[in-house]
Formats: C-alpha cells, structure tokens, sequence
C-alpha cells in the first residue's frame, strides 16, 4: 500500500517533506527561505546518499528552480511577476500549505481510529474457528493451573519438592539398567522422563557415559533408533567400530 | 427497498419504536443501539470492547496505512478531488491507495469534474467514514486553525 516513493532518512522523506521540514527549520515563510542554505543542506544530502531516485530528485530539482526564480523576482525591485508566475508562486504555497495539514489531519485520524471501541461485524466463520484453534490458548491454561497451584499451596502448605536428579544419579541408573537389560531404547527410556530437566539430565549422562567408554550409541540405519549399549571388551559393537576407525 | 415499504408509515411510530428499542439497548448489554448522524446501528457496547476483541481475529482490527489516513485528512480538508489533485498535494502516485479505500467504502465516487477538456472522476469521504471513525461530522477533528498553530510552533 505504501508508495515506494519515499526514502526513510529519519528527520525527512519526500521532496515536498524536505521543503516543508527545511521551511519548519528555519522558522521562516517561504518567502524568506535561504536557498543558499536550502541549497547548501540539499547538496550534504546528496553527497551522503549512495543512491538516488531520479524522479524525486527532479521533483526536488523543479521546486528549487521555482523558488530561485521567485526569490530572484522578489530582490529585483520594480519586475513586476507575470501572471502565470503568480499563479505559481500561488499553488506551490497552497501546495505546501495543505501537504502540512494533511499530515496533522492524518495523524489526527490515526488517534481517532486508535480510539474506535465498537465493533459492527466480524466475521462469523473468522470467529468459529477462532474458538476452536486459539481460545483458550495454551498459555491461558497454563496460566490458570498455575494460579490454581499457588492458591492450593497457600491453602494445604504441604511441602512439596521435586527430586533433582545429578547427572552421576543418572549414570548409575543407566548402568544398573544395562547390566539387566543389555540394551536401552534412548527415546523409549527419555519418554518415562518426569521433566524437561530429567531429559537433560539422561542427556547429559549419556553423553558422559560414552565420552568415558563405557557405552556406545547405535544407529543402525538412518533415521533409526538410537539405543545404549555397554561398551564390553570383544563384543560385536566394538569390534565394528574398530574396524571403521582403522 | 425499506423506504419503499415504510413510506405510508407514521413516522414518529418509528421514532418512538426506535426509542424505545434505544432503552432497552442500553447500560450493560453486550449489544447496543447507537444514534448518530448516520442512523441507528447495532453494535458491541464499548465497555465490553477489550473482551469482544479477542474472540476476533487481528485482520478485524487492522490499522489504516499512512498514505491512506494522508488522502482521507486530504479529502477531509479540501474536499471533492480528483485523483490527479490528491496526488498533486500529496507529491505522489495515490492511485492503488485510492483503490483500497474505494474498496474499503471509506470514500465514494462523487461526480464528474471537466479539466481542460478532460472529465476526471471526483472523490469524496463517504458516510462508511464517520462510521469507520466513530464520529459524527468532521467538526470533530482538529479544526484548520488548530492545526495551523501547530504548524507555526
């Protein structure tokens, strides 16, 4: 919707912004505009561009030249403006007058349409699926347990901690495991997981447990299981993976 | 089609069925009926605005771009223009801005202008304007001298 028109500098944008910023500046009316300086600030700005839009620059261009020349008519007594000029020297004034005020009114309108707290019509259908997909929202749910968890704490005060489980807890349950069961199916084992901080925890050990050579992860084919084995002294495991390192 | 149907109606029947349908839509209701300057409406009671909103999606509430609320300021101001001279002031292209909110009713076609020989189309704020804003005339905007004062600071 927006019209690629404009360059964003921050302070302007626009060939009739850049004239109505300057005329703001000065604090002066057009009348008593410095073009040196206008001219002078246009020229820094376009030293500092790497890239400029030729129409704009034109339209710069235009408005520059129409205001040299009635600047220049001004400082000549006794030159009367011909007609036409002074129709210019007219629009350009009511141009730049209005382009002023319609910035304020859009803002203007902007605050108005902030404010707007009634609604006429929305969509029935927008509003179905609205209930299903997004209300409540997860967080709305979990926002209430946890509510209704710190009411319940308040009220029984039973003191409840979960056990923290160290990663050499972990390593030693991993083992005890291995020992009976050979092998260890990790995503099966992560799911019986009680918490986040438990999965990582498993991570974490098992990352450990294999770092140390004590077990080996296998994959036995892409995309496959990832299961825990004990890394013994002339079993398969070992001595296939002898052989691919060699 | 409705004023055809109502024009052997007395009209202060009506008057005085919408009054009375006013004060039963009124105070806390979910719904209620709102006079203004463009006729009776039902619409969601302000104070309950926040909890309406989320049932509806974003899309409902989606802002007015800037080159929109700049041609509509402009129309609000000068009143009837033509697409060349709402570009004119603005200093460029506001055609496809045009567009949507021709699309979006917030400003209508309102007669023909001749320029040079040429008819141009005139654009004017449509009543779906006040609508839209929630107010009741432009009188509720900053008036030109207010703004003007803010120019001048």
């Amino acid at each position: 919707m927006e019209d690629g028109f404009r360059i964003d500098l921050g302070f302007f944008e626009g060939p009739l912004d850049l004239l109505l910023f300057l005329v703001k500046k000065e604090e002066v009316s057009i009348w008593e505009i410095s073009l040196t300086k206008i001219t002078d600030e246009y020229l820094r700005y376009l030293e500092e561009k790497k890239f400029i839009n030729p129409s704009r620059e034109a339209d710069f261009l235009l408005m520059a030249s129409i205001l040299i020349h009635l600047k220049s008519s001004r400082l000549l007594p006794k030159i009367k403006l011909e007609e036409g000029e002074e129709d210019e020297e007219y629009a350009l004034r009511d141009r730049i007058e209005t382009y002023g005020i319609i910035k304020n009114f859009a803002f203007a309108l902007k605050k108005l349409e902030e404010s707007v707290n009634i609604i006429r019509k929305g969509k029935v259908e927008e509003f179905e699926k609205q209930i299903i997909i997004e209300f409540p929202s997860l967080y709305d749910i979990a926002k209430a347990f946890i509510e209704v968890a710190k009411r319940k704490e308040q009220e029984e005060s039973i003191p409840y901690r979960e056990r923290k489980v160290s990663i050499e807890e972990k390593i030693s349950e991993l083992l005890s495991v291995l020992r009976i069961e050979n092998k260890i199916k990790l995503l099966e084992y992560l799911e019986n997981s009680k918490s986040i901080e438990e999965i990582i925890v498993t991570f974490l050990a098992v990352l450990e447990l294999i770092r140390r050579g004590i077990i080996i992860a296998i994959q036995r084919r892409e995309f496959g299981e990832i299961e825990i084995k004990l890394w013994r002294k002339g079993s398969k495991e070992r001595r296939d993976y002898a052989q691919r390192i060699n | 089609m409705l004023k055809e149907f109502l024009k052997d109606f007395d009209g202060s029947l009506i008057d005085k069925a919408l009054e009375e349908l006013s004060q039963e839509f009124n105070g806390d209701r979910g719904i209620i009926l709102k006079c203004s300057n463009q006729g009776y409406e039902f619409v969601t009671n302000p104070i309950y605005f926040e909890e309406v909103k989320k049932f509806l999606s974003p899309k409902n509430f989606k802002r007015l771009s800037q080159a929109s609320l700049e041609i509509l300021g402009l129309l609000a101001y000068k009143g009837p223009l033509t697409m060349a001279e709402i570009s004119y002031y603005r200093g460029t292209n506001s055609s496809s801005t045009l567009k949507y909110l021709l699309e979006k009713g917030l400003i209508k076609i309102n007669g023909k202008k001749k320029v040079q020989g040429k008819t141009s189309t005139l654009f004017s704020l449509s009543e779906n304007f006040f609508r839209y804003f929630n107010i009741n005339s432009l009188d509720e905007l900053p008036s030109i001298e207010e703004i003007k004062e803010v120019i001048e600071e």
